[in-house]
C-alpha cells in the first residue's frame, strides 16, 4: 500500500507537468477579470465619486477587448455595496468623469506612462500588469508567478487618491512604494 | 464474533478495478485542455482563491497564512465538500493527512493521529464554528456526524489546525482544532432550497436564505430535517433463534432537525445553531435487548453566541463575546429481566442537561513591523450539569451540578529577520473541579524563500476532566462515580516541511511525536468490581505525514496523503485498539468537457485496526464518486454520489458495551441532490 501511494505521488506530479502549463496562459486573461471584479469589493471610493447612491461601479479597461468580454460575464448581476457594476472599453487614459477603475491591459508606451502619473489626483484604482507599474503611479500591478498570480500593491499611491483599501486586500499582497 | 473478514469481491478484483478506475482518472489528467471558459466559475471565487493563498483564522486567533502558521494545517473548502460529495464534518476530515472515522450505528466519531480509542467520544478534539466552541460541558464531546450543529451547505470552509491547541482555547484542544467558517451572506446571496434522496430510505429538505442588505445588516439563515429507514443488519453475535436470528430489523432509523442563523450588523455578530438528532441503535449495547425499537438515543444542542467587534486605531481590535450552549437529551435501553423464555421487558432511561454561559475578550494586534500580539479572557459558567437514569422501579442517579473555569491566555509572533518567525504563546487555566494549569506553545517557523515554510513545534494541551466522568453512575449496578480527577495532559513535539513546487503543486512533510499522561479511563475497582474513570492510562505515538495538493485556479484539484502512525499504550507498550498504522489517500474532482460538470473521485485505504477482543480489522480500501452539474437550467445544482462504489465489506472495532467485537459498516450507498435558486 505504501508503494500504491507512492505511485500515486509520482503520477500526480507527472501529470501536472504535462496538463499545468497550457491550461492556465488559457485562463489568465479569465482569472485577472475575476480580480478586476473582486477589487471592487475591497476599496472604499470617496463620496462625491458616485453621480447618487444608486450609480454603478464603473470598471473601464484600455487596450483588451477579450477581458472586455470575459469581466461583463464576470459582473454580471452582481452588486457591490448595493451598486451595480458597469463594465466599458477605453481607448486612452482620458478617463470619463465617473470611473472607478482603470484597467491598463497592455504594457504602457511612454506617453501612455505619462498620461497614469497625472492621474495621481483622480480617485480611480489603477491597475496593470508590467513591471513596476504600482511604482510608477499606478495602485495595483498583476505579477505572473509561474502558474500563480500575484498582487503588488502601493498603499501610498492609494492614500494620494483618497481611496481606502481594505487591510485583508493589503495582507495578501506584496506592498510596494513609489521609487525615492 | 468476526475477526478478518474477506470483503465481498477478493483482493485480485478489488485491486482491477482499482487500476480501471485509477486510469480513468490519468486519462482525465492527461487530456489535452480546450481554451475552456471558467469565466462564470471564476467570478464566484473569493481574493484567496484568485491567489491560491490560504489564510486560516483559528491558528492564532488572527487570520494568517498557513505557511506562517504554528501548526500543520489543511485547509477543506466549499467547492471541495460539494465536489467530493462529504455528507458528515467526519467525511471531510477524513479526507486529509493523519485522519479516520469510526462509527458504531450510534455516533460518528473522528480519530487524529492514530487516536480514536473504542468508546471515547470526540473530547480531544476542539471543534469550534466561527470561533465558537462547540464541545458540550457534560461530555466535552464535538459532534462530528449527523448530529453537527449545522449543514455542509453553510460551510465556507474548515479549518484543520493539527496539534496542542490549549495556549489559546484551553481544555480539548489536545490533537488539533478544528474550525469550521461558516459562509457570509454575500456568499450564499441566494434563496434555494434543496432535496435529497438517497439509499435506506433517506431523504433530506433544505432551504438556505442569504442576504446582504444596503443597511450594513447581513443575514443568513438555513434550516433542514432528514429522515432514514436504516436497514437491516445482520449480527452474528446474536445468531439463535430467541434473537430473530441475528436479524436487527427497523432498528436503525435515524431523524435530525437543524436550524442556523447569523445577523450582522456592523459590528456586532449574534448567531444561534440548533439541532436535534434521534437514532434508533440495532446493536443492542450494554446487554439489552437485541432487535427492539425502544432501544435508542435522543440529544438536541442549542447554541446562541453574540460577539462585538471593535477596532481601536488602526493597529488594535477588541472582540468580546456572550454565549449560551445546551446539551439536552435522553436515551433508552430495553433490558429484559427475565429467567426463562417469557419477556420481563423494563425500559432504563437516561437523561442529560447540561447548561454553560461562556463570556470572553480578547484585543490583539500589530506591535510594530515585528511582532504581534493577541490576549485574552474566557469565562465559562456550567451552570446546569444534570445527569440521571431510572427504570421502573427507581431512580438510581439524580446529579445536579455547577462548575466555573476560567482562562487568560497570550501569543506573542516575533519575526527578529525577514524569513524568520518566533511563535510564543501560554494559557493558564483554572478549573474548579481540579485546580489550575498552564500549557504552552513554541513555534519557530522559517521561510528561506517565498513558497517553503519549514515549522518546528511544541506544545503541551489538556483535557479537563468533564461532569459525565466525575458524577455519572448507574446506582451501583455497574458503575460508581469517580468524584475526583485530574486532567489528561499531552505533550507533541513536530516538524513540518512545507513547499510550493510550482505548477499549484503544494507539497507538505511532517514527523511528530506525542506523549499523553494521565489518560482518563474506565477501569474496574477490584473491590468492589464496579467501573469507575481513573486517570490511569497513558499513550505514546510517533508518526509521519505526507500529502501532495494540487490546486489549479480553476479546473481540476487533486490531494493524495499518506499518514504512517504508531500508538502504544504507555503502560504496556501495546498497540492501541482503532489505531491503523496506514492511512491512505487519493482525492481528485475534475470538469468533464464543460467547467459545470464536475466529478469526485476519492480512493481511501486504511490499514487494520486492533479490536477490543485482540482481533484486526482488515484493511479498507474505499472508492466514492460524485457527479456534479452546476447551473443546469440557470438555476438548477443536480448531483449524483455513489459511496463505497464497489460495496466492499468492512468493519470497525465494537466498544465495551457491545458484544460484536467488530461492526460491520455500510456497503454501497447512492445519494441524489437537488437543489434550486430562486
Amino acid at each position: 500500500m505504501k508503494i500504491l501511494s507512492l505511485v500515486l505521488f509520482l503520477t500526480l506530479i507527472l501529470v501536472s507537468r504535462s496538463v499545468g502549463q497550457e491550461f492556465d496562459r488559457t485562463i489568465e486573461g479569465q482569472v485577472k477579470a475575476a480580480f478586476l471584479y473582486n477589487f471592487t469589493k475591497f476599496v472604499v471610493w470617496p463620496e462625491n465619486s458616485f453621480e447618487d447612491p444608486t450609480a454603478p461601479v464603473r470598471i473601464g479597461v484600455i487596450g483588451d477587448n477579450d477581458l472586455l468580454q470575459h469581466l461583463e460575464t464576470v459582473v454580471e448581476g452582481k452588486t457591490v455595496r448595493g451598486r451595480p457594476v458597469v463594465v466599458s472599453q477605453l481607448e486612452t487614459l482620458e478617463l470619463p468623469d465617473y470611473c472607478h477603475v482603470a484597467f491598463v491591459a497592455q504594457v504602457p508606451t511612454e506617453s501612455e506612462w505619462e498620461a497614469i502619473a497625472k492621474l495621481t489626483d483622480r480617485s480611480v484604482l489603477v491597475v496593470g500588469h508590467a513591471p513596476g507599474f504600482a511604482s510608477r503611479g499606478g495602485v495595483i500591478n498583476f505579477v505572473p508567478n509561474g502558474t500563480q498570480m500575484h498582487l503588488e500593491i502601493n498603499p501610498t499611491a492609494a492614500e494620494r487618491r483618497r481611496l481606502q483599501i481594505s487591510s485583508r486586500l493589503l495582507s495578501l499582497a506584496t506592498l510596494v512604494s513609489d521609487p525615492d | 464474533m468476526k475477526f478478518s473478514i474477506d470483503s465481498h469481491a477478493p483482493a485480485e478484483t478489488l485491486r482491477s478495478r482499482f487500476c480501471v478506475g485509477y486510469l480513468l482518472g490519468i486519462l482525465c489528467f492527461v487530456t489535452p485542455a480546450q481554451a475552456e471558459d471558467f469565466t462564470a466559475e471564476l467570478a464566484d471565487f473569493d481574493l484567496q482563491e484568485l491567489l491560491e493563498v490560504d489564510l486560516v483564522y483559528g491558528a492564532s486567533k488572527f487570520e494568517q497564512k498557513t505557511a506562517e502558521a504554528p501548526a500543520s494545517i489543511s485547509i477543506i473548502r466549499s467547492a471541495e465538500i460539494k465536489q467530493m460529495g462529504y455528507q458528515t464534518l467526519a467525511d471531510a476530515l477524513s479526507s486529509v493527512r493523519g485522519f479516520y472515522s469510526t462509527f458504531d450505528r450510534h455516533y460518528h466519531y473522528s480519530g487524529a493521529r492514530g487516536f480514536g480509542r473504542p468508546g471515547d467520544y470526540n473530547t480531544r478534539l476542539l471543534v469550534l464554528v466561527d470561533g465558537h466552541r462547540v464541545n458540550d460541558n457534560l461530555y466535552s464531546a464535538a459532534p462530528v456526524g449527523n448530529d453537527f450543529v449545522l449543514d455542509l451547505e453553510m460551510v465556507d470552509r474548515i479549518e484543520v489546525i493539527r496539534g496542542p491547541g490549549s495556549s489559546l482555547y484551553g481544555t480539548s484542544a489536545m490533537f488539533g482544532v478544528i474550525n469550521v467558517v461558516t459562509k457570509t451572506a454575500e456568499q450564499v446571496d441566494a434563496v434555494s432550497v434543496a432535496g435529497t434522496v438517497g439509499s435506506f430510505g433517506a431523504r433530506n429538505g433544505a432551504f438556505q436564505f442569504g442576504k446582504a442588505l444596503k443597511s450594513d445588516v447581513d443575514i443568513v439563515l438555513s434550516g433542514s430535517f432528514y429522515r432514514s429507514d436504516g436497514q437491516t443488519l445482520f449480527f452474528e453475535e446474536f445468531n439463535k433463534v430467541e434473537s430473530n436470528d441475528g436479524l436487527a430489523e427497523q432498528n436503525d432509523d435515524e431523524a435530525y432537525e437543524k436550524l442556523f442563523g447569523k445577523l450582522n450588523w456592523n459590528n456586532l455578530d449574534l448567531q444561534f445553531r440548533y439541532s436535534s438528532r434521534e437514532k434508533t441503535v440495532p446493536t443492542a449495547p450494554w446487554g439489552t435487548v437485541f432487535n427492539h425499537p425502544g432501544n435508542g438515543t435522543d440529544e438536541t444542542h442549542i447554541q446562541a453566541d453574540l460577539t462585538h467587534k471593535q477596532e481601536l486605531g488602526t493597529k488594535w481590535h477588541l472582540q468580546t463575546s456572550l454565549g449560551f450552549h445546551q446539551i439536552v437529551g435522553d436515551e433508552a435501553y430495553v433490558y429484559d429481566y427475565s429467567e426463562d423464555s417469557t419477556p420481563d421487558l423494563s425500559v432504563w432511561q437516561e437523561n442529560f442537561d447540561g447548561i454553560v454561559w461562556l463570556g470572553a475578550a480578547q484585543f490583539g494586534g500589530v506591535l510594530s513591523d515585528q511582532s504581534r500580539l493577541t490576549a485574552g479572557l474566557e469565562l465559562g459558567l456550567s451552570s446546569r450539569e444534570n445527569q440521571s437514569n431510572s427504570d421502573e422501579e427507581a431512580t438510581y442517579l439524580d446529579s445536579r451540578g455547577s462548575s466555573t473555569d476560567w482562562g487568560v491566555y497570550g501569543e506573542y509572533e516575533f519575526k527578529p529577520a525577514q524569513e524568520v518567525i518566533l511563535n510564543l504563546g501560554a494559557r493558564y487555566d483554572h478549573h474548579e473541579n481540579f485546580g489550575g494549569t498552564t500549557n504552552p506553545r513554541a513555534a519557530l517557523i522559517y521561510n528561506p524563500r517565498d513558497g517553503r515554510a519549514i515549522k518546528l513545534l511544541y506544545g503541551q494541551a489538556f483535557r479537563a476532566p468533564n461532569a459525565y466522568e466525575l458524577s455519572y453512575h448507574d446506582g451501583g449496578f455497574t458503575s460508581k462515580a469517580s468524584g475526583m480527577l485530574g486532567p489528561e495532559t499531552i505533550q507533541t513535539w513536530e516538524v513540518v516541511w512545507e513547499e510550493y513546487l510550482g505548477r499549484n503543486l503544494f507539497l507538505t512533510v511532517g514527523g511528530f511525536r506525542y506523549e499523553i499522561r494521565d489518560l482518563i479511563s474506565q477501569t474496574t475497582d477490584p473491590e468492589d468490581e464496579l467501573l469507575l474513570f481513573v486517570n490511569v492510562d497513558a499513550a505514546d505515538a510517533d508518526g509521519l505525514e505526507f500529502e501532495l495538493k494540487r490546486q489549479w485556479t480553476a479546473g481540476p484539484t487533486g490531494r493524495v496523503s499518506y499518514g504512517y502512525q504508531e500508538t502504544k499504550d504507555g503502560r504496556t507498550g501495546e498497540a492501541l485498539s482503532n489505531a491503523p498504522k496506514h492511512l491512505a489517500r487519493l482525492g481528485f474532482s475534475l470538469p468533464v468537457r464543460d467547467p459545470s460538470l464536475v466529478a469526485g473521485l476519492e480512493f481511501s485505504y486504511s490499514g487494520g485496526r486492533r479490536t477490543l477482543g485482540g482481533a484486526e480489522t482488515s484493511s479498507a480500501f474505499l472508492t466514492n464518486l460524485t457527479v456534479t452539474k452546476s447551473r443546469l437550467f440557470d438555476r438548477l445544482d443536480v448531483s449524483a454520489s455513489v459511496y463505497n462504489l464497489f460495496d466492499v465489506l468492512y468493519e470497525h472495532p465494537g466498544f465495551e458495551e457491545h458484544s460484536q467485537d467488530t461492526i460491520e459498516q455500510d456497503g454501497r450507498q447512492l445519494r441524489l441532490k437537488t437543489s434550486y435558486s430562486f
